[in-house]
């Protein structure tokens, strides 16, 4: 049986070479330009432990790499997402054969843990190796969006592992307070964990049909979401006023509000849309995003009750399960945390960039805030 | 407490300030004439790219002449694959990246004629997925640099029609971030490059009205550092090349006014090499072809008369434009 070997054979002027089941191919290595190129042959459909080897020699070429050499790092992630994607294939069709086990009820379909733990190991792999590019890089783009593509394609609606990187990436952004990437990253995991919340809110009120028992179940996501853009906004405010004048902070804070922004116009559309039957007008959605994810990019003519201190029939249910709206993260608070860094600060960029800040607010915010 | 230092140059007093166009195009008609020099050898894996730039840097100097056609041209023939695919060097792997540098260069000589146009056609074509996107090679890196690649691409030839324009077009959109700028893929962080490619697919394709064009000037025009220089996200250091990306961007866009030119203009010639011709990333560092072409365009859609006009979705002389019969959609 033929296998997917990948072996790291030698080391010669200027070439790496890779030999593929007996077929040399050849990795450039160079200073300051990168690799050309790298060949992989499938040969054996089902051995993953192989796959995964190879993924190793991928990843160990690409660590050799110089600081510089961004082109190897691209490379080498390209080489990785071609392997991870043959993986996942083998493995959706494992999952598939052993669901149909399950169904005829056959005694050894038991695979599925096993592939679960297997991914998982995966996952936590790439993670790391991520991790470790973007430490020899700042503001490594190739690294943090192969970290992105891996949850995309391998984490998909897993909450666990989406918190569990937040937590984990927490200490790193902290220390690398002009990393864009790293903050990005965040804004990643956040969007990915509010839509698979607002996804599941909206299949269990479907399937309840009336407030019912899906009520706690809701209160509890909405609950979670409202920690979540708390604690990130807390950690935001922490590190502008510790690091002053980093754009990458605002930057930060500016996606933060924007995803709480659009998530609490989205939990307004739901509630009114299932008691009124009234459908957002005046949405005009680029790409063909869905109306209810928080990708929402055009202005939008729904009724917003941000700011008001009475609120609407869905939020005094809300209160009644006896759960606190946040009074942080509303437009007042952010000009007035805005105006104490201005009022206290005296360095130079930090006031720029909470005047754009600001601005942003004013121009970007409160545009798409209309009542009706 | 940590103070930031801003992450900027600082332009030198004896810095250039004038534009030394005549080194320029001695630098570029003498680049790769040492053919076993170091740096020539490393950049192998892209030399089809490389010769695109220097032959357009030289059209837009109004020195095309000095540079050697007929071996280019043989070069191009031999580097187009059975499969259509056009690759950065003999020997090499084709690539959507070096297709169109090559087919960029062919319509700079009038010589379309010298490949196979409907093989590139196909190779083009047989690389869109089925979400619309674009995959570089057969590897299937999926890219919206490669969106760009396949839809300039086939412009130039006239053939867009035979790929699926409206799923290009959603693939491209949805990689459009809140910001208003775009990323490789979706969910991708905004840069100034992918937004180049993606703002010239749209208007390429016809769909600019799809942009925020506010949103994203304003996006753009943060770029700009106390230097003059743009960036190409937050906390970078500025890079010639960034002025082309983010400047061309801003134009496509109707909003280079945006921008202080005069800030920009000054970073830009701040960046020649006295001595050697040439423009470097940064005021101070080591010229090479890629950021000469991307000063001088820069410095072309700034408005210096010395310089052919550049068109800004496709980096080449608007006169080869006009012959080829290209005028892509700008926003005003």
């Amino acid at each position: 049986m033929q296998s997917l070997c990948v072996q790291l054979i030698s080391s010669f002027l200027h070439y790496n070479a890779l030999r593929v089941n007996g077929e040399v191919c050849v990795l450039r290595r160079k200073n300051t330009s990168g690799v050309k190129h790298v060949k992989m042959h499938q040969h054996n459909k089902s051995n993953i432990t192989l796959k995964k080897q190879a993924l190793n020699r991928v990843w160990l070429y690409g660590s050799l790499q110089t600081k510089k050499d961004i082109r190897s790092g691209q490379t080498a992630g390209k080489a990785a997402r071609w392997v991870l994607q043959h993986i996942l294939r083998q493995f959706s069709a494992v999952a598939h054969k052993t669901q149909q086990q399950v169904e005829a009820e056959q005694p050894d379909a038991e695979r599925t843990p096993f592939l679960g733990s297997h991914l998982d190991r995966l996952i936590h792999q790439e993670m790391k190796v991520c991790s470790d590019a973007a430490c020899r890089y700042p503001s490594n783009y190739n690294a943090w969006s192969h970290r992105i593509w891996v949850l995309q394609h391998m984490a998909k609606g897993n909450i666990k592992v989406f918190r569990d990187e937040l937590s984990s990436v927490h200490p790193w952004v902290s220390m690398h307070v002009s990393d864009h990437s790293g903050f990005h990253y965040r804004q990643f995991l956040l969007k990915e964990l509010l839509n698979t919340e607002l996804s599941q809110s909206l299949s269990s009120d479907s399937a309840n049909g009336e407030l019912s028992l899906g009520d706690a179940a809701c209160g509890d996501r909405i609950t979670t979401v409202f920690k979540l853009f708390y604690q990130e906004t807390e950690l935001c405010s922490d590190l502008i006023q510790s690091f002053p004048g980093h754009e990458t902070l605002w930057s930060h804070r500016r996606h933060v509000y924007y995803l709480w922004h659009h998530w609490r116009q989205d939990q307004d559309i739901c509630s009114v849309g299932k008691e009124n039957e009234l459908k957002p007008t005046g949405i005009n959605e680029p790409g063909g995003s869905q109306g209810k994810s928080v990708d929402r990019h055009k202005h939008v003519s729904v009724p917003m009750e941000v700011d008001r201190v009475s609120l609407p029939d869905h939020d005094s249910k809300r209160l009644r399960r006896g759960i606190l709206l946040p009074s942080l993260l509303t437009l007042q608070n952010e000009h007035t945390f805005v105006n104490s860094i201005l009022n206290s600060c005296c360095n130079a960029e930090q006031n720029n960039y909470a005047v754009a800040y600001k601005k942003w607010l004013d121009t970007v915010i409160s545009a798409q805030s209309l009542d009706i | 407490m940590g103070t930031a230092q801003l992450k900027d140059v600082i332009i030198k007093p004896d810095a250039p300030s004038s534009l030394l166009l005549d080194k320029h195009a001695d630098y570029i008609a003498a680049y790769g004439s040492k053919k076993d020099d170091y740096e020539y050898t490393l950049s192998e894996y892209l030399r089809m790219s490389g010769i695109y730039w220097g032959l357009t840097v030289m059209d837009l100097m109004g020195q095309l002449h000095r540079m050697n056609r007929q071996e280019i041209v043989d070069f191009i023939k031999a580097c187009q694959h059975e499969c259509g695919g056009i690759s950065a060097s003999i020997g090499h792997d084709p690539h959507l990246l070096y297709t169109l540098s090559a087919v960029q260069i062919l319509c700079l000589y009038d010589s379309l004629d010298a490949i196979d146009v409907d093989k590139v056609v196909e190779y083009v074509k047989g690389l869109q997925q089925e979400d619309g996107s674009f995959a570089g090679d057969k590897w299937g890196e999926i890219d919206t640099r490669f969106s760009f690649c396949a839809v300039a691409t086939l412009a130039l030839l006239g053939k867009m029609d035979t790929i699926n324009v409206d799923r290009a077009v959603e693939f491209v959109l949805s990689c459009m971030n809140f910001d208003g700028g775009f990323g490789c893929r979706p969910g991708s962080e905004s840069h100034a490059g992918q937004i180049y490619c993606c703002t010239g697919f749209l208007s390429l394709t016809g769909q600019l009205h799809q942009l925020n064009a506010d949103l994203l000037g304003w996006w753009l025009c943060e770029r700009q550092l106390p230097s003059g220089g743009l960036n190409g996200r937050p906390e970078k250091l500025p890079d010639v090349c960034y002025s082309w990306w983010v400047l061309a961007s801003l134009k496509i866009i109707g909003r280079i006014h945006w921008i202080d030119k005069a800030k920009l203009q000054r970073f830009i010639l701040a960046c020649q090499d006295e001595e050697t011709g040439g423009f470097a990333d940064r005021p101070g560092d080591m010229v090479d072809p890629f950021h000469t072409l991307f000063g001088v365009a820069g410095l072309s859609l700034l408005g210096d008369e010395a310089i052919k006009p550049v068109n800004p979705v496709l980096c080449m002389p608007e006169d080869v434009l006009q012959r080829v019969g290209l005028q892509p959609d700008l926003l005003s």
